[in-house]
């Protein structure tokens, strides 16, 4: 539904909002009560589009799947019944929205915590090419999605899953702080501060996020894992890092192949991803602060991925890669937790007891 | 006759070898290029160019001032700007 046009329409005619609906179902609090009223349903799994006013009249929705032509056509509706308002619903200025009220203690926990780094990061399943190299996935590439009708159905019901897959990394300020050593000299080589290894693999080096969803994995599904700093340069204004590694997650090839050939997944989730790590960091020494964290994981998934993403199996090895960078946590929308620092509405212990 | 027969199992290697695995395309060198086909491109992802807020209360008094309808995008889990 993304098109240039409905992006624009949406950007000028509406304040946008994104949330999560099985947290904003459940607040108890004024904002959780305001949308209970509206009579609003919004799915704890899968996604709504609503559209509302500041007061609480419901205009309507549209599902993002039911294709680009049908989207528009619903959205130009929600306007229509929006210009038939009148005034004292719609006019600028005209409704009055009270005060917010306390905040539910399960919203202020699932907030970035103070002086937290926050990466931005990004999940792509990719495609090999006969000559060795990688290129984006298309939907050809999906065999299991041959069944499932022609691209147009996949693009409206499965989403654009070759596209990046977005999500967040938060390093607390006492880890990052702990990233550089003291006195650091040129040639200098040591592991990355355990917590932040631990947590980036097995929150960020997942497979799952490049299907737009992950949990934290359990600590024996990391086969192995090196994380390495080396010091590059050291000046009186920063100091540069690199950051090379591996992991090895989930089943190894042949456990994976084996089942595959047996035909006994059945639906179970039997998959396994072995990226190499390389990332460069700077450290401005003068502000105290990463002013450079770009990292990238690469590496070959197989095996089939659980749930509804079975429909994405590809046989075989397939390339995933891995971006990580800074975000500046100043705007809303980068503020939002990681996937795996949640269990719906509340905070996942597990995501910041990496390391221990 | 040899010389024939070496260069037929050369093919065969050649053919028979698997692809390179995919962890070797990330060197130095191709780090830049690597980066920019994983990260979001051109015509992909186009709500990234909408600034969401992630506050009910915030849209609605927003809605307010400006005398515009929300748009309330929901994902299951996570708000839909992140994983979810």
């Amino acid at each position: 539904m993304w098109t240039e046009e409905m992006t624009r329409t949406i950007r000028d005619k509406f304040v946008p909002v994104a949330v999560s609906g099985h947290v904003a179902m459940n607040r108890k609090d004024a904002d959780g009560e305001f949308l209970r009223r509206t009579g609003i349903k919004l799915a704890g799994a899968g996604g709504n589009i609503e559209c509302l006013t500041a007061g609480g009249i419901r205009l309507g929705a549209f599902y993002a799947a039911g294709g680009t032509e049908v989207n528009r056509r619903d959205l130009e509706n929600i306007l229509k019944k929006w210009q038939a308002l009148p005034d004292r619903d719609r006019k600028a200025g005209a409704v009055v929205v009270g005060e917010a009220g306390p905040v539910a203690a399960n919203i202020t926990a699932i907030a970035p915590p103070a002086g937290a780094l926050i990466l931005r990061t990004y999940h792509r399943v990719l495609t090999r090419t006969a000559d060795g190299d990688l290129r984006k996935t298309v939907p050809g590439d999906y065999p299991k999605s041959s069944g499932l009708g022609d691209k147009d159905f996949w693009l409206t019901f499965y989403g654009e899953r070759w596209e990046a897959q977005p999500d967040f990394m938060w390093i607390q300020e006492a880890e990052w702080q702990a990233i550089v050593r003291p006195n650091p000299s040129k040639g200098d080589s040591y592991p990355l501060l355990e917590a932040v290894a631990d947590r980036m693999t097995r929150a960020h080096l997942t497979l799952t996020m490049a299907y737009g969803e992950c949990s934290i994995c359990d600590r024996k599904s990391v086969r192995d894992r090196s994380l390495t700093l080396t010091v590059t340069d050291v000046t009186p204004a920063a100091v540069q890092l690199r950051l090379e590694g591996a992991a090895a997650l989930g089943a190894d090839y042949a456990t994976s192949d084996k089942l595959d050939r047996k035909g006994l997944r059945k639906g179970r989730s039997v998959e396994g991803f072995e990226p190499k790590v390389l990332g460069y960091l700077t450290f401005d020494r003068k502000v105290s602060r990463f002013t450079r964290f770009d990292v990238l994981a690469l590496g070959d998934a197989y095996g089939t991925p659980g749930g509804d993403y079975h429909f994405y199996y590809r046989p075989g090895r397939y390339p995933v890669g891995i971006s990580l960078e800074l975000a500046s946590g100043t705007t809303p929308g980068e503020r939002i937790p990681p996937r795996a620092a949640v269990v719906y509405d509340t905070p996942n212990p597990a995501y910041f007891a990496t390391g221990k | 006759m040899r010389t024939r027969n070496r260069w037929l199992a050369a093919a065969f290697l050649l053919a028979a070898a698997p692809a390179l695995p995919a962890q070797s395309a990330l060197e130095p060198d191709s780090f830049d290029r690597l980066r920019t086909l994983i990260r979001p491109q051109d015509g992909e992802s186009r709500w990234r160019k909408v600034d969401w807020l992630t506050s009910l209360h915030e849209a609605r008094v927003k809605a307010a001032v400006e005398g515009k309808p929300i748009i309330l995008w929901s994902g299951g889990g996570a708000p839909p700007l992140g994983g979810c």
